[in-house]
């Protein structure tokens, strides 16, 4: 009975992984990357690169300047929206609304940026999605709806959350082999790296898969919400985040107050320089010259896991306060402290690098699994003589996606750079520039798949992300030395990241020459060192 | 410099649990262990775990704490794993010189 439920548990978690690993390796690669979305939406918009944080910045200050810009810019705007700047966006952004036209769900979204140390507004950026489409490809994917893709993210994952828990009961020597490795011993340095880059990062995975469900919990299991609330789905939101409940705007006209005296009545209540209490993080404007026009400030949750940050609404035509937070549920503290753990949106930029190299575990973790289970079966076929075209479509799939993707991230950077600025389109052209190079590597996927086409895909990845810097350099007014040296280490950060992936993916290139390369190395070695000894 | 004495906390802590596994404290120290010694190793990583998760919640709240706490692990056991697999010899003086720079931090 053991032997057999053993033998089952190995089947479930061998298919259960294999059939969903290229779509997982998509989320993770990309959710992974996500985690520096503020940063790389930074880096992708040269413009304002000239920025800098300013921790002596004066809050009250910076909420006039955004108010004044979107009262002269956008005074008809169906809302506006102040967001201060942190460490990681230092830019104080300004963002309005237009009221949405007939056939629009929303109206249409403009934004602008001012420099917080300086006071400028800057030039209008590039139009890019930077590290937002990142973060949307994790689990909205592309080229279809939203909704069919979270489905199909969703199935994966639970699928991903019955691979690992299979993984844990059929690794029966899950502490004894923990620090374990053995390399270059073939399909065992493969299982080793596969158990490995799993049992070291089981927490952050088993964590990460479950949380992704909770995120879209209500849509994958929406009969609770249903029993209790029928259709009024949309009272249950309003319960669960009230923040998010606007008043509905009177029709009746109303003057607002100037942007001046709404920062008075604001600072009335909250402490706006008080470095002991949470910074201000976002300020929005609705319903503008409408008798019900509101203010909702809401405080910055900083490195509180639940992420429940204060929150205040006031009136903008008489500046009352109308509403604010009030202690939340139990329950929905654990909804969002799951969520803030999923999105580590609490992490301060130490624990931020943990979570990459945490979600790059789990992409060598899935790559590692079927690479294994593809190398196994040629072995096996090799020996039976017998070869199925199974095998193939494997193998194909395992080298467009996990040699793929990071190309296609970085001809993603690339275009965002050459990419003439006035470019029709460009955001669009960026995200095809990413689908197209990845569609080329599976192409390429399609007639070789040896040793040594991987190689030398990890050995041009590895020059991709090795010379993006250089490209950095030539188009932007700032590089990684001035950047080093003005303290922007954003983007200073990002030029790094990418010299330390470019280095990553040629020591994988090293490791991959091809077996007979390496031994005429060995054995040139060997002869030169006899030769010395002699 | 006290997130750094933390971190290598952990990474002691952690180096100390593999050096409690029999294949690794011979390829480590080229030596056999015994089981007293197996036990010593055990125990002490566990304590410089605990230690260092008081650490961390002292400076960061328990709950920011332990997450960051398994981010260490991880991050600890990934650089042993390198280190055992390609120059084990090398933890023998890593540990120690960790431990020195960790009670310098800890103490300035």
């Amino acid at each position: 009975m053991k032997d057999s439920f053993f033998r089952s548990m190995t089947w479930l978690h061998t298919w259960v992984g294999l059939l969903t690993c290229w779509v997982l390796f998509l989320v993770f690669f990309a959710g992974t990357a996500a985690y520096y979305r503020a940063e790389i939406n930074l880096w992708m918009q040269p413009e304002n690169h000239i920025s800098q944080y300013d921790t002596n910045a004066d809050n009250q200050q910076l909420i006039l300047k955004g108010l004044t810009s979107l009262a002269q810019q956008a005074p008809n705007a169906e809302s506006w929206w102040v967001y201060l700047p942190t460490q990681r966006m230092p830019l104080l952004t300004y963002a309005w609304s237009e009221p949405a036209t007939e056939g629009q769900r929303f109206g249409d979204y403009h934004q602008g940026f001012i420099n917080p140390s300086t006071g400028d507004t800057l030039p209008k950026a590039r139009e890019s999605r930077g590290g937002d489409f990142l973060y949307r490809l994790h689990f909205d994917l592309y080229y279809m709806s939203a909704l069919t893709a979270r489905w199909i993210v969703g199935f994966c994952t639970m699928f991903m959350l019955v691979a690992i828990i299979s993984g844990i009961v059929i690794h029966k020597r899950i502490f004894k082999d923990f620090f374990s490795f053995r390399p270059a011993k073939g399909p065992r340095s493969w299982l080793d790296a596969h158990a490995a880059s799993s049992v070291l990062a089981l927490p952050f995975h088993l964590m990460i898969t479950y949380t992704g469900l909770v995120t879209l919990m209500f849509m994958y299991m929406p009969w609770g919400l249903s029993t209790q609330y029928g259709d009024e789905t949309q009272a249950f939101y309003s319960q669960l985040r009230p923040i998010f409940n606007s008043s509905t705007p009177s029709g009746e006209a109303a003057t607002m107050l100037s942007p001046q005296q709404l920062l008075a009545s604001l600072s009335a209540v909250i402490p706006m320089n008080d470095e002991t209490a949470s910074p201000i993080e976002m300020l929005q404007v609705e319903h503008l010259n409408d008798a019900n026009a509101s203010v909702t400030v809401r405080m910055s949750p900083e490195h509180s896991l639940n992420q429940q940050a204060p929150w205040y609404r006031f009136s903008a035509v008489t500046g009352k306060l109308t509403e604010e937070s009030t202690a939340t549920s139990a329950a929905n503290k654990t909804q969002s402290t799951m969520i803030a753990l999923h999105s580590g949106r609490f992490a301060g930029q130490g624990l931020r690098l943990l979570y990459l190299l945490a979600g790059i575990t789990g992409c060598v973790m899935i790559a590692t699994g079927a690479i294994m289970w593809a190398e196994k079966l040629a072995q096996k076929q090799q020996k039976s003589g017998q070869f199925k075209p199974g095998l193939a479509l494997v193998q194909m799939l395992n080298l467009a996606t996990f040699a793929g993707l990071p190309i296609a991230l970085a001809s993603y950077f690339y275009a965002n750079r050459l990419l003439p600025v006035t470019f029709a389109d460009r955001e669009y052209w960026e995200i095809q520039c990413f689908f197209i190079s990845w569609a080329l590597v599976a192409l390429l996927a399609c007639f070789k798949r040896d040793r040594q086409i991987w190689q030398r895909l990890f050995l041009f990845t590895a020059l991709l992300y090795g010379l993006l810097p250089l490209l950095n350099a030539i188009t932007s007014q700032y590089q990684l030395i001035s950047n080093l040296q003005r303290q922007a280490y954003v983007l200073a950060g990002f030029d790094l990241m990418m010299l330390a992936l470019a280095a990553l993916f040629y020591m994988a290139a090293k490791r991959l020459r091809s077996p007979k390369k390496v031994r005429a190395t060995q054995a040139t070695k060997a002869t030169t060192e006899l030769g010395i000894e002699s | 410099m006290t997130a750094t004495s933390e971190l290598l906390t952990c990474f002691i802590a952690m180096g100390l649990l593999a050096l409690s596994y029999f294949s690794h404290h011979r390829a480590v120290r080229n030596r056999p262990l015994t089981d007293t010694q197996a036990r010593g190793f055990r125990i002490a990583g566990t304590a410089m775990l605990a230690l260092c998760y008081w650490l961390a919640s002292h400076h960061y709240g328990p709950a920011y704490a332990s997450v960051l706490l398994l981010g260490w692990v991880c991050f600890s056991s990934i650089i042993l794993v390198i280190l055992i697999s390609y120059k084990p010899r090398w933890l023998q003086p890593l540990l120690p010189a960790s431990a020195l720079v960790c009670l310098l931090g800890l103490l300035y």
